[in-house]
This record gives structure tokens, C-alpha cells and sequence, in this order.
């Protein structure tokens, strides 16, 4: 195909001569699409990744999509072609992930064993061509049934969704699982969930945007239901998937519950009516917290919520934040049960919380970092008693001299280092003057304000590294290793005692930013879990690691190295 | 991905306005406004009661249907839907007024109570105080098209839109207009499922999943076209228009499966746009031209939007190509604009077709004129007229600001107003300043309102007369004879006639088998009454012929309230 000879002048640049002189004359116009962010500038990186993308079925996976990620950076992507075969040219030296995917199957990267993991990151040297970088993509799973009414009729247009179990945020929550599409039911009633990965998951089906509703003072209609049938989330049952699984006859009846009206008023701790908003939150059966309904306080006082499902809610009201966005709005929280009888005159009056200041103090050598870079967060321990939705806690930083302070604060707390500058982690904190490092911090009053609040960092943290062997003595390559403090009381929610790798691609593991103590070191083949959350987060599931683990002592600053052995769940 | 971050280096404006929303089938043009009935005035008014059984549509034995949903709609505020009980019977309790009804049950389709068909105008009922009004309203059985949506290579295409619906015909314009705002989604098997319809004929329409119904275009020297495949929309069995599709019928009930499409991927066409015309710039200087590709023709539900547009800068001297455009094969409008100038240009393109395009820049059509208001009470100020400038005919769904910028336009204190900048196909709309109505716009001996005007860019008109009146000719009467899914046609009685919005009208005679047609512009008419017209293409010119065999002619001077009496049997 003739290339058009671009005369178009497109900017001064082209004219400015930055082409060097054995090239043809290209234009370098900003139309020009930048084509690979992992092109650097000056070489002509030569690495190479192929392969091939197979189906489970043994067909070729055709226009399958091939992401390329680069562990430092940048991203390509290739589209396999009718044999299933990709590839993609000119990267850059170093780590990359691997990951195929197609519609109607399950996503993987290569290296890729388990569900909800991350596969094995490759290593590209400079100018490499890493050939045969195949990728089998299982079937992925699918759950059909059929939902109807209490005579057995169908019902169409109800949303059904797949959710899981999953420590987040510091505690168990039901979560709709994101790769698992949502679909309705058809005029049959049936529905389709498709793409699920093996797991174990709760089946929900809810009428979407038209209710459907019978007559009468106090509405009856459709609530959200859970398989088998019930409107309450501690009913549900989990169907659990295996590897491209069809599991058939997953069907429901659809409840029909009496909704009713919620109503009260909130004022704030000056007996103002609350310029905020009122929240009914509904529990699970694994402790979670997750908000059903919202509503905005009127001017008088008042709130209401028409048609609450039957059920147990915490009615949680929060206020503004204070003009200075330091710190969080009054807070006040109550428990009530709704049976389909109009609940009226629920008051709630939120108070004005405890006050709190402290300081940021870095020990050691702390060139080039600033009190900046360290991100803080007071975690609710006690779910009741704090904001269910996690948009109205404070996080913070401290000022340019190491201070901080705000108001409002509620419930039982843990400070956390949400994010800091890196190997960096949090040696004491004291509370005016009395040691309450890893301790729980109790608010809400003005007695229980701290007026000097001392948090420590180091970078004086320990490091552990190592490699992991089978019960034969061979050495593993795939695993995930979980360092967790011997005390178990260490084990709360982002607990900076417990902390979790994966290895390299030459098998070994490094484990940064722990605190002096006593430690488990347990490695095992599988685990669910990314940074912010997972099973590592989970106390029971620490405890059964803790059976198979090796211990081991760490003091400030030191570098250790350890080899447990590999743990098969 | 890369291709977004080429977007990005152009500095794509993305235009957030949305054209204003064509009336939807259920819904047609300028309804009728039937004047409420006023109480003696000193008296409360009481409520009257619709009421009725909802049952199933069978002529021998229709059987009542239980918790069936019925709603009603043309109440002041809003009321609550009832459920059917066992006997299938629901009452409201409402102010007299005009209300039209709706029912709707899993398993079967949803009906509306007088329309026979999906698209049929409403049936209004009208409700005096203190007066009781008994309907039947009848459901079909829903019946359900079903298959599976495969690619080429025999693989099942997983998200993509499957939509059954029927061709709309606005004169000679043709649009595909789908029976649901919300398609239905082949699921991981390529499987498709659209229940719920009633008896009719259809047509199927497979839009590619999201991921691969690009239709961005990009500036790209040298990524190889085969680089990025998708498909287009298909109509069942294959192809991209209507025109060729086949029709399916579906019986009261009937399970229709099997309907399967294979999409075909296209390779992207490559489009080179020179733009000529415009001041030649100073070198030196940047221009900015903005070059805009609307999608164009049968869009539809989703696409009222004015599409994607790229923006460059240039320093070019104006009439060099452009580098050519990578852009999905399909029918395109091109809108290109530099400062005040614009053009306008439509192609229809094939897979891995390259063409070219020249946009002759023009400074847009100018309309002048006056407002003038004929009546006898106190008029608004003329500053309270506002003409609107929207899509029409092939133009239909692009955004008026790309047609014309400068819109709307507002009348001056004096009366005078000005249209400017106007490019392409396009409708004046004015809205009805209260208790007024736009009488016509008037051109010499023409008349513009509701009239698709098509603009090259040079056309000067002066001398408008844009009359708004306080009275305005509205059409009554009554049918006799009247069969379920009868409705009343009003079309010019002209040969010629072009498609009019305002002068061609379709509506239900009421419970009662009273019609009311508002606004009528005055002129020579035909009307019928029959049950046979189909909404969605009674003004192609083939059907009105047909028409004007039976119907009868009368004509409505200014302000006039004309009645009339039509039979609808013996128009058969």
C-alpha cells in the first residue's frame, strides 16, 4: 500500500530538524500515535514475547486478547490470530506478566495455577526472544436457574448476581464478584451466570429499577433474595464452583416480604437538626457491614425510608465533615429489627466524637523522606460504631512539621499506616505519654480525646528472605510465603505483624517492613488475596498455617534468611 | 491501547450535548391535547373509577389473568400500579381527566388498552366525575425469537446485542427502531433470548459486543488495518442494512428459535478528507479545525449520540488531504469545521474500502425574519421565541451543535431574529411560548415548519415570518364503526406531499371513539379511519396513495375547529 507522502507541515517541531540524517524524511507530528510506552528513547529494544493461546477444549483460542505487562511499567497488547498464536515485539528488558483472556472463558496468566492468583511474572533479558509463552484457557464456570414467584410462576427482570465472601477493608463482606457479569432473568424466569471462576459463591436475585408491588398501606413486593430463598444474607447458601463447571437447577423463589417505613429524626450534639445523612447498614453472617439504604436528613430533623426489607440494620447517622476536612463528622449508630410494621420515632442525636493531635516522628535516617509521604488512618475495630461506608472516614497526612489533628472521631480505633514511604513502618505510638502501640483506641467522648498523640516510624524494619522446599527437598517455585506474628492477638485486620509474598521467578521470596518480634513463616501452594485484601487477612485461616509453620525471632534492622518447607492445602 | 493514547495526542474534544430525542414510536409527533372538562365551578370534583379485567387474547374462551401488573399514566400525580386479582379484575380510583392504561405479566406481552399493535398511538379514556368506565384489556401470550450469535471462525460471540424491532419509515427515511430500550446479551454460549412480544412481524438486529464495536477512528499511517478486527451491525439473517433483511412472524404465543447470525468481521475502511474553501491561513498561524464521524442511519437506541470526533491543529495551507482515517465500514456523516465555516458530507463505506472526501467549507445558510404574533390577547415579548435547529431526514440524531453552532436562536426585542451558520438537513423547531402556538414559518408561498430543510452552506433566506397564534385550528370528531386498533390518518391532500411531522398525524379514537387532533396547520386534507395503518410506515408515499382511495377530504382554515365523522368499517 503506497504510504501518503505527508506534505502537511504539522508543527514547528518537524521543521526543526530532530530527525537524524540517515532516516527518511517521517514527520514527527504529534498525530503520530505513541505507539509502546515501554520504547525507550534513544535504543531500539529488541525483546521479544510469543506464544500460543489454546482452549481447554484443544482448540486454538482466535482472537483471544494477550496482555503484556510490564512489572516496572508499561503495558502492550496483542490479539491472537486464527491458530491462536500472538506476538509481540520490541519490549524492553525486564519482568513481565502474561495474562490471555477471551470471552466465555476463564482469564489466566501464564504461570497461572490457581483461581484469584497472579501467575508467574518472566524475565526478559535485553534483546530476548521468549518463544512457546503458551496459555491454556479453561471454560469458565456457569450457574443457571430459574426463579419464580410463590406459585411457582416466573418472574422476568430480576438482576442475579454472584457475591462473595471476602476480607476487605479490615473485615469480612459479601462483594459482588467484578468478572461475574450480573443478567437478568427471561420471560421464563431463567437466568445465566457465566464466567465464574472455581469458588465458592452467593447467588443474589433483585428486582431492579421497577419494584414490584401489591396494594395496600404496608407495600408488599420483592426484596432482594438469596439462594436458597431468603431475604436474610445469614440464610444464604454457597453454591461452590469447580474448574469449568455448569451447575444446573439453582433455583429460587423469589420472596415476597412486606416492606416498611423507617422513619425518626437525627440532631447533632448542639441539638441542631443533622445537616447530614442517615444510613440503614445490614450485617452478614460473617461480621460484615454493608449499606443498604441511604437518606438525607430534611431541615426539620426528619428522615424516613419507605420500604425497608425485613430485616436487622444498624441505622447509622453521620454529619458533615468539619470546614477544615480535618477529622470526621458526629456520628451516632443504633440497632434496630424491621418486621414489615412501620417503624417510626427512631431518634438518633450524634455526638460531636473526641478530639485528637500527635506528631510524626521518623527515627533513623530520614534523608529524602518527607512527614509527607506517610498516609494515616484511624480503622474501625467494632463495626457498629463506626461509618459503614468507609468514604466518611479520615484519612490523613501530617503537616509539613510532622503535626496532625482533627475532630470527630467515634468507636473503637486502631491506627494504621495506610501508605508510607517505602520501608518505613510504624515502631510506637504513644497516647499522651502511655504506650498503646498495636492497642485498640477507644472515642467518642471528650474525656477520651488525646492531646498528644506520638507516632513513631523506622525504617529499621527486618527483612526475611528465602527459598521454599517440598517435603522431598526439591526446591519450589510456585508458592505464596505468609509471615505472621507468633502472638495472635497481632493477627487484627492490616495488622503491620502480618505479611505475605510471592516469589520471583527464580524462586526466591523477600518479605520487607517487618517489626522486631517473633514470627510463623509458612509458605503454602495457593492463596487468595491481593494487597488490600484475601484470606491472609483471615485469623482462622492463620491459625491453620500456624500449624505447619517454622518459627523464627527478628530484631530491628535485621536481615534473615529462612527455608520452610511447602505446606499443600 | 495504544490507539486511546494517539486520541490523546490529538487532544480529542469529546462533545458532551446530546441531540434532542426524537419522539419514540409509542408517542406521536405533537400529541394531541385534549382539553380537560372543567367543573361547575363551586362544585368539589369527585373522583370517577376505571376499572376492568385484564384476560388473555383468545376470541373463544379468553381466561382471566391473576397479578397481572396494570398501570396507568396521564394523572397529575403519580399513582401507584395495581396488581389483577384472581379474577383478574383492578379498579382505580382517579380525577376526571384522560388516562390511558397498561398492563404487563411475565409470560405474557405487554399490552396498552386499545392498541392493537406494539407501536399503535395511545388509547386514551376519558373519565368524567363521578363516572364509571369498564374495559377489557387483552394480553397475547408472549412469544420469544431465541438462537445464538457465532463469529466466522465458528466461535460463539460472547456480549453481543441482539435487538428485535421494526423498520420506521419518516416519509422515505428509513431507521430501525427496536421493541426494548435494553437489548438482549448473548451470554457465553452465544445464546439469545427476546421474549415477551407480541404477535407481529420483525426484524433482528446484532450490534458486536462493546469491546469490539469500535468505531473510533484514528489518524494512523502505518498500523496494518488487519491489526483490529469488528463487526458491524448485522440484520438477521446477514448483511448491515434493513433493507435486506428477512422478516419474522411470530404467531400469539410462538416460540421461534433457530434465529442464528453469524457476524462477519470487516476490516476498516480508509477514508483521506481534504477540506477546501476558508481564508488560506498565514503561515505560521494554527487553525483549528475540528473534523467530527457520526454514525449515521438506523442507529439505535443508544446512539442519539453526536458521535466521536477527533480535533487537530494545523498550520497547513487547507487543501492538503488529511492523513488518512481508519474508520469502520457503515454509513458516515463527516461534519467539518473551521471558525465560522463548516461542511457536511455523507459516505457510505465497505470493508477495507479507500476513499477520499472533499468538505467544501461554506459560511452556513442564513435565515432572517421576523416573529409575528396573531391574536387578541397580550403576547409574550418576541424574546421569549426560541428556534431550535435540529437533525432531520439523513441528518436525524446529529447534534445541533454541529449543525448549528449558534443555536438556538432567540428573537430580538424588535422581533427580528437570525439564523446562522446552518449546515445539512435539519428541522426548525420553536417551542410553544404559553397559550400560544407556532402558527407556521413562513418562506414566500412555503411553509418551514415541520418540513426537512437540507442546507448546503450558501443558502441566504430573508424575509421569514415566524407567526405565533393564539388560536390555533384544531380537527374533532368522532368514529363510527369503530374496531379495535382503529386509528385515524390525516395527511395532506397534496400528491407531492413530503414528509411533514406537522401535517401528517396518526392517532387512537378514545373508549368512546372520540378523536382530537390539535394544531393542524391550515390547508387541503384527507382523513380515514381504519385499522389496518401501520404507525411505523403510513407516510411513505406507496401507503398514502393507498389511503387517499378511501379516505375522506375537507379542509381547516386558520383558527378553525373543525369536526368530522369517519366510518372506520367502510373504509376496508
Amino acid at each position: 500500500m503506497k504510504k501518503p507522502l505527508c506534505v502537511l507541515a504539522f508543527t514547528v517541531l518537524a521543521a526543526a530538524g530532530s530527525l537524524s540524517g540517515q532516516q527518511p524524511p517521517v514527520p514527527t507530528s504529534p498525530l503520530r500515535p505513541v505507539a509502546r510506552d515501554t520504547r525507550e528513547p534513544n535504543a531500539s529494544p529488541a525483546g521479544v514475547i510469543r506464544g500460543r493461546i489454546l482452549t481447554a477444549l484443544g482448540r486454538p483460542a482466535a482472537r483471544a486478547s494477550v496482555r503484556i505487562v510490564g512489572l516496572a511499567g508499561g503495558e502492550d497488547s496483542a490479539t491472537t490470530d486464527v491458530d491462536g498464536r500472538y506476538e509481540v515485539s520490541g519490549l524492553k528488558p525486564g519482568l513481565y506478566r502474561v495474562t490471555a483472556s477471551k470471552p466465555g472463558f476463564f482469564p489466566l496468566d501464564f504461570g497461572q495455577k490457581r483461581a484469584f492468583e497472579r501467575g508467574t511474572p518472566l524475565v526478559l533479558a535485553d534483546g530476548q526472544t521468549l518463544a512457546n509463552i503458551d496459555i491454556t484457557l479453561p471454560m469458565a464456570g456457569a450457574i443457571t436457574g430459574r426463579i419464580s414467584d410463590e406459585n411457582g410462576d416466573p418472574i422476568e427482570g430480576l438482576m442475579v448476581m454472584a457475591l462473595q465472601s471476602r476480607f476487605s477493608g479490615g473485615r469480612r463482606q459479601l462483594l459482588p464478584v467484578t468478572q461475574i457479569e450480573p443478567r437478568p432473568t427471561d420471560d421464563r424466569g431463567m437466568y445465566r451466570l457465566f464466567g465464574i471462576p472455581p469458588g465458592s459463591y452467593i447467588i443474589i436475585a433483585s428486582p431492579s429499577n421497577r419494584p414490584l408491588l401489591l396494594p395496600g398501606k404496608n407495600h408488599v413486593g420483592y426484596v432482594p433474595t438469596y439462594f436458597p430463598g431468603s431475604a436474610m444474607p445469614s440464610d444464604a447458601q454457597a453454591v461452590t464452583m469447580g474448574l469449568s463447571q455448569t451447575i444446573t437447577g439453582v433455583d429460587f423463589v423469589e420472596v415476597l416480604a412486606k416492606s416498611a417505613r423507617v422513619s425518626g429524626a437525627a440532631f447533632d450534639s448542639n441539638n441542631r437538626p443533622l445537616g447530614g445523612t442517615v444510613a440503614l447498614a445490614t450485617t452478614d453472617r460473617w461480621g460484615g457491614l454493608s449499606v443498604t439504604m441511604t437518606t438525607t436528613v430534611q431541615s426539620d430533623g426528619s428522615f424516613q425510608f419507605l420500604r425497608a426489607p425485613p430485616g436487622e440494620y444498624a441505622v447509622q447517622a453521620i454529619g458533615p465533615r468539619p470546614p477544615d476536612l480535618r477529622g470526621e463528622g458526629e456520628f451516632s449508630a443504633t440497632i434496630i429489627s424491621v418486621n414489615g410494621q412501620d417503624l417510626d420515632g427512631v431518634e438518633l442525636r450524634t455526638s460531636a466524637g473526641s478530639r485528637l493531635a500527635g506528631r510524626l516522628i521518623l527515627e533513623g535516617d530520614s534523608r529524602g523522606v518527607n512527614f509527607k509521604d506517610a498516609v494515616m488512618v484511624l480503622a474501625p475495630m467494632e463495626i457498629a460504631k463506626a461509618p459503614a461506608n468507609d468514604m466518611f472516614l479520615h484519612r490523613w497526612r501530617a503537616d509539613n512539621d510532622g503535626t496532625f489533628h482533627m475532630t470527630g472521631l467515634t468507636g473503637l480505633r486502631r491506627l494504621r499506616l495506610l501508605s508510607g514511604p517505602p520501608s518505613w513502618t510504624i515502631k510506637s505510638v504513644k497516647a499522651d505519654g502511655v504506650d498503646v502501640t498495636d492497642e485498640v483506641l477507644s472515642f467518642g467522648t471528650r474525656a477520651e480525646s488525646i492531646a498528644d498523640l506520638e507516632v513513631v516510624l523506622t525504617n529499621r524494619a527486618a527483612t526475611l528472605t528465602g527459598t521454599v522446599s517440598d517435603d522431598r527437598g526439591g526446591r519450589v517455585l510456585d508458592y505464596t510465603v505468609v509471615v505472621f506474628a507468633i502472638d495472635a492477638r497481632r493477627w487484627y485486620p492490616q495488622s503491620r505483624f502480618v505479611k505475605f509474598a510471592r516469589p520471583t521467578p527464580d524462586g526466591t521470596f523477600q518479605v520487607t517492613n517487618l517489626p522486631a518480634g517473633d514470627y510463623y513463616v509458612a509458605a503454602v501452594d495457593w492463596m487468595q488475596g491481593d494487597d488490600l485484601s484475601g484470606e491472609w487477612q483471615d485469623p482462622e485461616f492463620l491459625e491453620t498455617l500456624s500449624r505447619g509453620a517454622s518459627r523464627i525471632s527478628l530484631d530491628e534492622a535485621q536481615r534473615a534468611a529462612a527455608t520452610p518447607q511447602l505446606i499443600v492445602r | 491501547m495504544w490507539r486511546t493514547a494517539a486520541i490523546a495526542v490529538l487532544g480529542a474534544v469529546a462533545l458532551s450535548a446530546q441531540a434532542p430525542q426524537r419522539p419514540t414510536p409509542q408517542s406521536p409527533p405533537r400529541d394531541t391535547r385534549p382539553s380537560r372538562p372543567v367543573p361547575p365551578a363551586g362544585i368539589a370534583p369527585i373522583n370517577g373509577v376505571i376499572r376492568g379485567q385484564v384476560v388473555t387474547d383468545r376470541t373463544d374462551a379468553p381466561v382471566p389473568i391473576a397479578k397481572a401488573r396494570v398501570a396507568v399514566t396521564g394523572a397529575t400525580s403519580e399513582v401507584e400500579p395495581v396488581f389483577t386479582d384472581s379474577r383478574g379484575r383492578f379498579e382505580f380510583s382517579l380525577p376526571a381527566g384522560h388516562y390511558t392504561i397498561s398492563a404487563e405479566k411475565t409470560g405474557f406481552a405487554a399490552t396498552r388498552y386499545g392498541a392493537a399493535t406494539l407501536f399503535d398511538p395511545l388509547v386514551p379514556i376519558e373519565l368524567q366525575s363521578g363516572a364509571t368506565e369498564e374495559i377489557e384489556i387483552r394480553m397475547p401470550k408472549g412469544a420469544a425469537i431465541f438462537g445464538r450469535i457465532i463469529d466466522d471462525l465458528g466461535d460463539p460471540v460472547v456480549g453481543a446485542r441482539v435487538s428485535a424491532g421494526v423498520v420506521w419509515m419518516e416519509g422515505l427515511n428509513r431507521r430501525f427502531q427496536p421493541v426494548s430500550k435494553t437489548p438482549a446479551v448473548t451470554d457465553d454460549l452465544g445464546e439469545y433470548r427476546i421474549g415477551g412480544l407480541p404477535p407481529g412481524r420483525y426484524l433482528l438486529n446484532v450490534a458486536a459486543p462493546s469491546a469490539f464495536a469500535v468505531t473510533i477512528t484514528s489518524f494512523d499511517l502505518d498500523a496494518p488495518p488487519a491489526r483490529r478486527i469488528g463487526w458491524g451491525k448485522t440484520f438477521y439473517p446477514s448483511g448491515s442494512s434493513s433493507a435486506g433483511a428477512t422478516p419474522i412472524d411470530l404467531a400469539t404465543g410462538e416460540e421461534h428459535g433457530g434465529v442464528d447470525v453469524t457476524l462477519v468481521p470487516f476490516r476498516p475502511a480508509r477514508l483521506s478528507v481534504s477540506i477546501s474553501g476558508g481564508a488560506t491561513p498565514a503561515p505560521g498561524t494554527m487553525i483549528n479545525t475540528t473534523l467530527r464521524f457520526i454514525p449515521a442511519s438506523e442507529p439505535d437506541s443508544e446512539s442519539a449520540a453526536p458521535g466521536q470526533g477527533l480535533g487537530f491543529n494545523s498550520l497547513s495551507v487547507a487543501n492538503i488531504p488529511s492523513p488518512p482515517v481508519n474508520i469502520d465500514p457503515g454509513d458516515w456523516i463527516v461534519v467539518a469545521r473551521r471558525n465560522a465555516m463548516a461542511a457536511i458530507a455523507h459516505i457510505s463505506l465497505s470493508s477495507g474500502d479507500e476513499a477520499s472526501l472533499v468538505l467544501p467549507l461554506q459560511p452556513g445558510a442564513r435565515l432572517t425574519g421576523r416573529v409575528l404574533f396573531e391574536g387578541s390577547t397580550r403576547h409574550p415579548p418576541p424574546t421569549s421565541v426560541q428556534i431550535d435547529v435540529i437533525g432531520a431526514g439523513p441528518d436525524v440524531g446529529v447534534s445541533p451543535l454541529l449543525l448549528a453552532p449558534g443555536g438556538p436562536f432567540v428573537a430580538r426585542p424588535d422581533g427580528t431574529f437570525e439564523i446562522t451558520g446552518v449546515i445539512g438537513t435539519v428541522e426548525l423547531a420553536v417551542a410553544d411560548p404559553m397559550g400560544w402556538a407556532v402558527k407556521n414559518i413562513k418562506a414566500g408561498d412555503r411553509d418551514l415548519l415541520g418540513a426537512p430543510l437540507a442546507f448546503s452552506g450558501t443558502e441566504l433566506f430573508e424575509g421569514l415570518e415566524l407567526v405565533l397564534t393564539d388560536q390555533v385550528a384544531d380537527l374533532s370528531g368522532s368514529v363510527v364503526n369503530s374496531v379495535p386498533g382503529c386509528k385515524v390518518a390525516v395527511f395532506p391532500a397534496a400528491d407531492d406531499a413530503a414528509f411533514n411531522g406537522r401535517r401528517m398525524r396518526l392517532t387512537s379514537p378514545d373508549n368512546r371513539g372520540q378523536f382530537f387532533i390539535a394544531d393542524l396547520p391550515p390547508g387541503a386534507y384527507l382523513a380515514v379511519a381504519r385499522p389496518d395503518i401501520h404507525p411505523a410506515d403510513w407516510t411513505m408515499p406507496l401507503v398514502l396513495n393507498r389511503l387517499r382511495e378511501s379516505a375522506t377530504a375537507f379542509s381547516i382554515a386558520s383558527r378553525e375547529k373543525k369536526t368530522l365523522t369517519l366510518d372506520c368499517q367502510s373504509a376496508r
